[in-house]
């Protein structure tokens, strides 16, 4: 499906291929159907509520005329008029029929003229139905008000009309609230900037807002972009960014981001990025391709909807030759017409999209990214979760706990493997890059620095070839390491320490050991995730020591050591084949391919580098907790898109067959209609009244300590711990936020 | 079913609780500046638009019964029918004692809009805005409708179900029209009383709907026919 493909301007359902053009206060605005026009129009922007009076005022005087047209005709029904009432009986059928004439230009107008332009692409729509059978039993009564036909049916216009519009307007706001929890996400480039300039105060959109113009902030504002705090003083709600539930202090000085909102402060911030350009801008277009990607069990209902519209037409045809052959005129237009209402697949729209939808806003509220449907309704259907070990198992950040050289200075090695490692996101780069400023090291950067993936970095320093990475790295390039140094590698390595090797000349110099410590919240978040009949797996490109005490100390069932990640994809790949589902749990940037090639790829902590990750599923922070609830969340979505679809098919298919036999009236097949579509729409906002996505994941079966004491608990029994214990105290979340902060150096972010 | 007349006097006395609830809105519609017969319209418009749509409710749940009572044994679903409807009057007769059943509709989506669309409409000048919003009035959630509304369920016809409301609309029409065209109001000890005057009516309409299901019952078959013919 085209990206570039329009999102209703009420519920941000893509409009699709048969969207409504209408014109609000002047506007053109592109819409997914005739409710959602309806709706918006009610909803509107300030200074649109003379709209919304006047859809209420159509509404209900449409509604009078119909009630009354209903319990006029029940009078006509039920009472035996004897021949000399006969002119009672003219009366009120006449009055009837004028009653029903001004509903039709109402509440009919809009949707014959919705119908009109559907047909005349060559499309069916739920408006065509009605359209179709309201005007059909409009026009049968007064023929029959003209004597040429036998009973009048204005109630079956006037009902059909007034249901179809409550319930399209009804369909409409549900998907709005849905869509509610997504807006803060989509207005990034649009959202109105208050900058500051000679002139005083000018409010201008996100996206014209240029770097180091000063922008105000007012209390409960959303920030409109990147930026740093010049005056005032606030807390800063980041969950959006970050994930971080908790408001954060902040003041002059204080980075703040774009789509974080503002506590009870006054800010005044200098522009770092605007529009297009921040990172809220970037949720925002993953959150609007998602919604533009369809899910397996939408793709389906398009289909099928496309067959059984034109099918309904026939078998409808079908009973109105059957009816007009065995019964009057009025038994075949009523059958006919019951069964196109019932037919209405006004119940399947919400039904395929409004959970899915509802899901991924719920997600986005917490700063996970859903990037699409069908990553939520896989992630349901998963038998495997396979995991990646550093960063996502353990804290990823790991310490050097040991230098080793042979010649040079052990300070000198430290320098120049720091020098490489300046242009890699790695985390041992990182924790390399971050001892040599602790020791005084001074990093030169190496220049043509290439990335082999999940092996290691080459370049050039001085003219000469250096390199850094795990033994086996150097082992492929045929780089040995003097004898010495390789025993005491022999050493380090049994204490299940990772090894980092630097070369230079084809000859490995130094060796560095570094000591990871797993979450505290594994443990728990894996039993969890068995307790949800998920099997578990690592792969990791870490030495089988390490790999192995972490896979049984998690209680894994199945691992593997020392893989490259096109051997991990292979696995993955494997797996899916054999077993199932699989999804994959990743740090995004490094474990990119096989978070992409599995069936879920779901990245920890990625949020801010999103336009770089191409996994489904995105957190903000890299906490583990997020996960069973993730499960939770797709499952849940999963069984309501069902339950609804099931529910909606087969109230068509069974209300059709009725119909068609004769046992619906058409005024009973829309009060079906209708309630079928409250129904569904029901079911979905269920998923929002849940109280586990009502509130902020907090690890299902988890203690809600046990989520917060995430950045601070020192490792606990069920956590392990591998060399020095200084990792404990350099918690995950805690950089990812000093990340954030921009506090590394700018050779990092050049890469 | 019950005589119409009695329906019409419980509407009346149940109008007390109108008073409090609904007249605010009476009083909302603006008084045109134009003449004086074209208030009186506006007010007419709105308590038509509020009495069509008890006599559509009470025709949908007259409908309702009618198809529930269609089914089974004659008179046996009748007869459930009364109770159940009786212990719903019943319940809603406790409603004005203060014994209020947990009910919220706040998160209902569209309502918010709807609450916001709808007061346009008592701003707007003319007739036809009162009268829309008489509709939407008519739907608001209330005990005595809805007592009245499971009354019209009893019944088990649609016909007798549309008299019912109807004779429960026109019921309360004088005091609205009154509260409308000249303000006339009640004080709130005066309320109190009447809301208690509303319940009781209720109260002892519910407990006779129930006894007339429950007595045809437990009496043997064939027997209780004339039970049901009564007041």
């Amino acid at each position: 499906m085209a990206l570039s493909e329009e999102l209703c301007a009420h519920c941000l359902v893509p409009a699709g291929a048969s969207a409504y053009h209408g014109t609000v206060a002047g506007c053109d605005h592109v819409f997914c159907c005739f409710g959602c026009f309806l709706a918006f129009r009610v909803h509107g922007e300030a200074g649109e509520e003379a709209d919304a009076t006047l859809f209420f005022l159509r509404l209900g005087v449409g509604a009078f005329l119909g009630m009354n047209v209903m319990i006029l005709s029940l009078l006509l029904y039920s009472h035996d008029f004897s021949r000399d009432q006969d002119h009672i009986r003219r009366g009120i059928e006449i009055l009837v029929g004028v009653l029903a004439t001004p509903v039709m230009l109402v509440l009919g107008a809009p949707l014959i003229r919705d119908a009109w332009r559907a047909g005349r692409r060559g499309q069916i729509t739920a408006e065509t139905m009605i359209a179709v059978s309201s005007v059909a039993a409009y026009g049968y009564s007064v023929a029959a008000l003209f004597g040429l036909l036998d009973h009048i049916y204005f109630d079956t216009a006037t009902m059909l009309l007034l249901l179809f519009t409550v319930g399209r307007y009804l369909d409409a706001t549900a998907r709005a609230r849905a869509a509610r929890n997504l807006a803060p996400l989509l207005e990034a480039e649009i959202a109105s900037v208050r900058t500051l300039t000679s002139d005083g105060e000018v409010t201008k959109r996100a996206r014209d807002v240029a770097v180091g113009e000063l922008v105000r902030v007012l209390a409960g504002e959303r920030i409109p972009v990147d930026g740093e705090i010049v005056v005032g003083n606030s807390t800063v709600d980041q969950s959006l960014v970050t994930g971080e539930p908790e408001p954060i202090p902040k003041g002059p000085g204080d980075v703040v981001f774009a789509g974080t909102a503002n506590g009870d402060g006054i800010l005044l911030a200098r522009t770092s990025a605007s529009g297009a350009a921040t990172h809220w801008a970037a949720i925002g277009r993953a959150v609007r391709e998602a919604l533009e990607r369809r899910s397996r069990l939408q793709t389906l209902h398009d289909r099928i909807a496309t067959y059984f519209l034109p099918l309904v037409v026939l078998v409808a045809a079908g009973a109105a030759v059957y009816w007009g052959r065995h019964g009057s005129v009025w038994t075949a237009t009523s059958a006919a017409l019951a069964t196109l209402v019932v037919a209405c697949p006004c119940a399947l729209g919400p039904a395929a999209y409004l959970a899915s939808f509802l899901g991924i806003g719920i997600a986005a509220r917490r700063g996970i990214v859903i990037r699409s449907t069908r990553a939520l309704q896989d992630l349901a259907t998963s038998r495997w979760m396979v995991f990646d070990k550093t960063g996502c198992l353990t804290r990823g950040t790991p310490t050097l706990v040991a230098v080793a050289a042979e010649q040079a200075p052990e300070a000198a090695i430290l320098g120049h493997a720091a020098g490489l490692a300046l242009a890699s996101d790695h985390p041992f780069s990182r924790a390399l890059v971050e001892a040599a400023r602790e020791r005084g090291a001074v990093a030169v950067p190496a220049t043509e620095v290439r990335t082999v993936r999940g092996q290691g970095l080459l370049g050039q320093r001085d003219g000469m070839a250096v390199a850094l990475g795990s033994a086996r790295f150097f082992s492929e390039l045929g780089w040995r390491p003097p004898s010495q140094l390789g025993a005491r590698a022999g050493v380090l390595e049994s204490s299940a320490n990772s090894l980092v090797f630097y070369g230079q000349e084809g000859r490995i110099e130094g060796l560095f050991a570094f000591a990871d410590t797993l979450k505290p919240e594994a443990a728990e978040v894996l039993q969890s995730l068995r307790s949800r009949g998920l099997r578990t797996m690592v792969l990791s490109g870490d030495r089988t020591a390490a790999v192995r005490l972490a896979a049984e100390s998690l209680a894994f069932e199945r691992w593997r050591a020392e893989i490259s990640p096109e051997e991990k994809l292979a696995v993955v790949r494997q797996l899916s084949a054999s077993e199932g589902e699989v999804a994959m749990v990743g740090d995004g940037l490094n474990d990119a391919p096989v978070l992409a090639g599995a069936g879920v790829g779901i990245a920890l902590g990625s949020g801010t580098e999103l336009a770089r990750t191409s996994a489904d599923i995105v957190t903000a922070d890299t906490s583990l907790l997020v996960l069973p609830w993730l499960v939770d969340l797709g499952r849940s979505v999963r069984r309501k898109t069902a339950i609804s679809l099931l529910w909606a098919f087969g109230y068509n298919i069974g209300g059709v067959a009725l119909a068609a036999s004769g046992y619906l009236t058409p005024v009973l097949a829309a009060a079906l209609m209708a309630a079928s579509s409250i129904l569904v729409i029901g079911n979905a906002l269920g998923l929002e009244g849940h109280k586990e996505f009502g509130a902020l994941p907090s690890g299902s079966g988890a203690k809600p300590g046990v989520a917060q004491t995430g950045l601070s608990m020192p490792t606990d029994g069920t956590a392990w711990q591998l060399g020095s214990a200084s990792a404990a105290t350099s918690p995950k979340s805690a950089t990812v936020r000093s990340r954030l902060r921009d506090a590394r150096p700018p050779e990092f972010r050049a890469r | 079913m019950t005589n119409p007349l009695w329906i019409a006097a419980a509407g009346a006395a149940g109008s007390f609780h109108c008073l409090g609830m609904c007249s605010a809105f009476a009083l909302a519609l603006a008084p045109s500046r134009g003449a004086r017969w074209k208030t009186v319209g506006r007010h007419l418009a709105y308590n038509s638009g509020r009495v069509t749509s008890y006599c559509f409710l009470g025709l949908a749940a007259g409908t309702i019964g009618q198809a529930a009572a269609a089914g089974g044994p004659i008179g046996l679903l009748q007869r459930a029918l009364a109770i159940v409807s009786g212990i719903l009057m019943t319940v809603m007769a406790l409603q004005f004692f203060g014994y209020r059943v947990p009910l919220s509709l706040s998160s209902a989506p569209g309502l918010g809009s709807l609450l916001r669309g709808v007061r346009g409409l008592l701003r707007a000048p003319g007739i036809p805005p009162p009268l829309a919003f008489g509709v939407f009035n008519g739907f608001l959630p209330c005990p005595l409708v809805y007592a009245f509304v499971a009354q019209a369920l009893a019944t088990g016809s649609a016909a007798r179900g549309l008299l019912t409301m109807i004779a429960f609309g026109l019921g309360t029409f004088p005091a609205m029209l009154l509260v409308g065209l000249v303000g006339w109001g009640v004080t709130p000890g005066w309320r109190v009383w009447g809301l208690r005057l509303a319940g009781t009516v209720i109260l002892i309409f519910g407990l006779i709907t129930i006894a007339r299901g429950a007595i045809a019952i437990s009496s043997a078959d064939g027997h209780a026919g004339h039970l049901m013919a009564m007041p």
